[in-house]
């Protein structure tokens, strides 16, 4: 038995909303049931054996299978993670013919597709 | 749904979800159509996206030796555009047979025009020059700015001999390098 770190991505921001977790192993028992906390959870695990974990959160899932190895986190992803993250973004504005030179005020106005 | 993003000295922040957006331009001073890239796929792992944007303006430094528009022009004196601070960008102009150095593509606006910031970086050897940085705004599409290059002033150069206190050397030649 090692113990792993499990990561899943797309619980918001500061991860203010958490995941359900079930693990199963390798022939479909159920060894592990609970909530991740800021984000994720800490298990002990069997090196070398493949599991399979299944998260719900927001009406959304993750079904993935994972093998542990000599890696100690291992990372997963709702799909809103990937596709729909509130990122803050920075946005540079520079003069086209005087490199690097930046534009003191205005405004950039983006309409999403 | 649109958002806007205030731009200050450069840089403007704001929460932005992954995908495809139109970027209009809202930049007193400058063509806003020139506004490049135009569209802007923002992707998970990227937070920082760059812009350029480009004006129409000329900008005219005329250099004689009394600063008026039809004093003697100093031919190959340099200027570069700065910041504030005096940080330069862009390239070195340099001025014509008519002491003239020309910045194209600068922002002017009838109101709310932007100040441009450039700075003297040499003269043409024989004229004293400012080299701090200067500052002005523009109006209309084209202005003029006069500066004087005064020439440098007579300077007296006493060589005497190392030995016999005051004794004037009768002749020679001493070499100056700036």
């Amino acid at each position: 038995m090692k113990e792993v770190k499990l990561k899943l991505y797309g619980l918001g921001i500061n991860n203010n909303y958490q995941a359900k977790v079930f693990i199963y192993d390798s022939y479909n028992n159920l060894i592990y049931e609970g909530y991740t906390y800021n984000g994720y959870l800490i298990i002990s695990l069997n090196i070398n054996q493949r599991y399979k974990l299944v998260a719900s959160s927001l009406n959304e899932y993750i079904n993935a299978y994972f093998y542990i190895n000599d890696n100690y986190e291992y990372i997963f992803f709702f799909k809103r993670s990937l596709l729909n993250t509130n990122n803050n973004i920075t946005l540079i504005l520079t003069d086209y013919y005087y490199d690097n030179l930046p534009i003191s005020k205005g405004e950039l106005i983006l309409w999403k597709r | 749904m649109e958002k806007i993003v205030t731009i200050t000295n450069g840089t403007g922040t704001s929460d932005l979800i992954n995908g495809t957006y139109t970027v209009e331009a809202s930049v007193v001073g400058y063509d806003n159509t020139s506004i490049d890239p135009s569209t802007l796929t923002i992707q998970a792992g990227t937070n920082n996206y760059a812009f350029t944007i480009a004006s129409t303006g000329t900008l005219t430094l005329h250099v004689t030796e009394d600063g008026t528009s039809t004093g003697t022009p100093i031919v190959g004196a340099t200027f570069i555009r700065t910041d504030s601070t005096g940080n330069e960008y862009g390239s070195v102009i340099t001025t014509d047979s008519n002491g003239d150095a020309v910045f194209d593509n600068v922002p002017y606006a009838a109101t709310g025009a932007p100040i441009i910031y450039y700075k003297q970086t040499a003269s043409d050897g024989d004229h004293e020059f400012d080299n701090t940085v200067q500052n002005t705004t523009m109006t209309t599409e084209t202005s003029t700015i006069e500066i004087q290059n005064q020439p440098g002033a007579t300077r007296t150069i006493a060589l005497t001999d190392a030995n016999y206190t005051n004794l004037p050397i009768e002749s020679g030649t001493l070499t100056l390098t700036n």
